[in-house]
């Protein structure tokens, strides 16, 4: 059995905001609201959930940036508002996005600052940075300036430098938002090789495919509350009883795909419209019924696709998020 | 000595930061000539130790304070600009070693902007650079820097905690030349202004300096300039570990350490 290496126990965490011009008043926003998990030694750990859940403040929290109003926090036995002078070498977190690099640096010279940052020392720093630039596949271009890399080098350059002190944790906050398909995959192969050599990750991600294929676990979080946890195969099994039909039409009006939104067989639809095209995805138990329905209120329309298949994890989290939201 | 490495390093990469900016080149290579040769045409027909205190060491530090009203008062959000701010914030070096190493390379682009005003005084103009008490000016000078460099740290804290002082940083690049009395006696101004003067570190600075470069060399001035820019020193310190203890708050306790 595994121990925990990050244990979140009814963590709550408010932003104050002021709002209006003249006459000021203070808006109070829960990021957080009693978020309780842990995260096992060696795990993949995804945290999912819509924009404004409380991803990033739990991560700031973890990684020592934040203090919580209330609730305890425990990551490798410390309590990151206490003990964050001695847990901070032995964590670190990437952002996703192309900022937080020196661009007027070259990658070496921000790997090189960022080593001396977390006190790496000298006898090892030469070698752990080339190792890095290797893993990355920035090797070739160590000396070059960060202004003249493309997003994707810029993000594995993140990696590198989130790396830089060999940490037992790894918080990554969105690390693929931005990346084309390529980037991305170079980016899980990473994180899988970083994973197989024994470090601790927690990801936030918007891509339901990254985390079905890299995480051991998943938290869906909405409105700062943990609405379910469990492994990928776990969540999809919620769903398992229910078939995905996805559906293109041309020239439709609203009424038609009113009159498919009301059809009681169904049990989620998430619409889609880009001028004259609609695009339909629909989960439903009865397909066999769905589908002639679909076909018959669309005679004056042009379905130019219809497919049927099982349910993946984007459609666990509509559920899931959706009727939390309802 | 792991600290010591990473102050180094800072200072090192923060000096290749700055000078790589395009306003900041300017304002060290380009606008120290500007100063002085404005001076000189003020004083150009004045006593020896007059240009001395007012065209040397007058244009040198107006070059000293440019670099610390546009580096260091505004390196904090700049590097909440690039993002990195976090970043440093939660490595394991204290943000505030950081930020002195930040500091310590704008000063010393600073001082080499002032010896290049120096220098293009002395060749430009013939002017005399006489040194009556070089040990003396020598290490006045860097007592200056310190106490300038601690003025810094609480420039750079006080902006990054009020968005309202950040507006004022382009504002307060000419003001202090005038009220610190970098060009003319800070005599001349009205009496209510002069005591605004008294208790910003660079009037005092600049006195000492002229107080030590002066031909007859009075223990009593040196001492009265020293023990005022000390005092102020001190107070600056404490109020900028007060900031510093409080930008730590807002950044952990407020989560406004990334906001602009």
């Amino acid at each position: 059995m595994k121990q925990n290496v990050i244990e979140v126990k009814n963590v709550t965490r408010a932003y104050t905001t002021e709002v209006g011009i003249f006459k000021k008043e203070k808006k109070k926003v829960e990021a957080l609201n009693g978020v309780s998990f842990s995260v096992k030694k060696g795990e993949i750990f995804g945290l999912l959930g819509p924009n404004g859940a409380g991803k990033t403040t739990m991560i700031k929290i973890l990684s020592t940036m934040l203090i919580p109003h209330s609730g305890n926090v425990s990551i490798l036995g410390l309590d990151p508002a206490a003990d964050h002078r001695l847990l901070r070498p032995k964590i670190n977190f990437i952002l996703g996005g192309e900022r937080n690099l020196y661009w007027r640096l070259s990658a070496y010279d921000n790997l090189s600052y960022f080593a001396d940052l977390y006190k790496i020392p000298k006898s090892i720093k030469k070698s752990r940075i080339e190792d890095l630039l290797k893993l990355v596949g920035l090797h070739d271009v160590a000396h070059q300036k960060v202004e003249t890399f493309s997003k994707g080098m810029k993000q594995r350059l993140q990696i590198a430098r989130g790396l830089v002190n060999n940490p037992e944790i790894l918080f990554l906050d969105e690390p693929s938002i931005g990346l084309d398909p390529v980037s991305a995959r170079q980016l899980r192969e990473t994180l899988r090789k970083l994973n197989n050599q024994g470090t601790t990750i927690l990801l936030t991600t918007h891509y339901m495919y990254e985390a079905d294929e890299l995480c051991d676990r998943i938290a869906f979080i909405n409105k700062g509350e943990i609405i379910d946890i469990d492994s990928p195969s776990n969540l999809k099994k919620k769903v398992d009883h229910l078939s995905i039909i996805d559906c293109s039409v041309l020239g439709a009006s609203s009424s038609q795909i009113d009159s498919i939104k009301n059809l009681k067989s169904i049990h989620h639809i998430q619409v889609d419209r880009h001028d004259f095209a609609w695009t339909l995805r629909i989960q439903t138990t009865e397909p066999q019924l769905v589908v002639p329905f679909i076909y018959d209120s669309m005679k004056n329309s042009v379905i130019t696709n219809l497919t049927i298949s099982n349910p993946t994890l984007e459609d666990v989290y509509v559920r899931t998020i959706g009727e939390n939201a309802s | 000595m792991n600290l010591a490495v990473s102050l180094v390093h800072t200072i090192l990469v923060h000096m290749k930061l700055s000078i790589a900016r395009p306003m900041f080149k300017f304002i060290i290579w380009i606008s120290p000539l500007f100063y002085s040769t404005l001076a000189i045409f003020i004083y150009g027909k004045d006593s020896p130790e007059t240009l001395f205190h007012y065209v040397v060491l007058g244009s040198g530090f107006m070059a000293l304070w440019s670099s610390i009203v546009f580096s260091s008062a505004s390196d904090v959000n700049r590097e909440r600009f690039y993002g990195t701010l976090e970043i440093i914030f939660i490595s394991p070096v204290p943000f505030a070693v950081t930020l002195i190493g930040k500091i310590i390379a704008n000063t010393l682009w600073g001082l080499i902007s002032m010896i290049l005003s120096f220098v293009y005084l002395k060749f430009v103009f013939q002017l005399e650079l006489v040194f009556y008490h070089p040990w003396v000016f020598l290490a006045a000078l860097l007592f200056v820097l310190l106490s300038l460099a601690v003025f810094s740290f609480f420039l750079a804290l006080a902006f990054t905690l009020s968005r309202q002082a950040e507006a004022l940083m382009n504002f307060i690049e000419y003001p202090i030349y005038l009220i610190c009395g970098f060009l003319f006696p800070i005599s001349y101004l009205p009496a209510w202004v002069q005591g605004i003067s008294y208790v910003l570190p660079p009037t005092w600075a600049i006195q000492l300096l002229r107080d030590v470069t002066t031909e007859t060399l009075s223990s009593q001035t040196v001492l009265f300039s020293f023990t005022a820019l000390v005092s102020l020193t001190v107070l600056y310190i404490l109020i900028g570990v007060y900031f510093y203890r409080l930008m730590d708050k807002k950044a952990r306790f407020h989560g406004k350490l990334g906001v602009y």
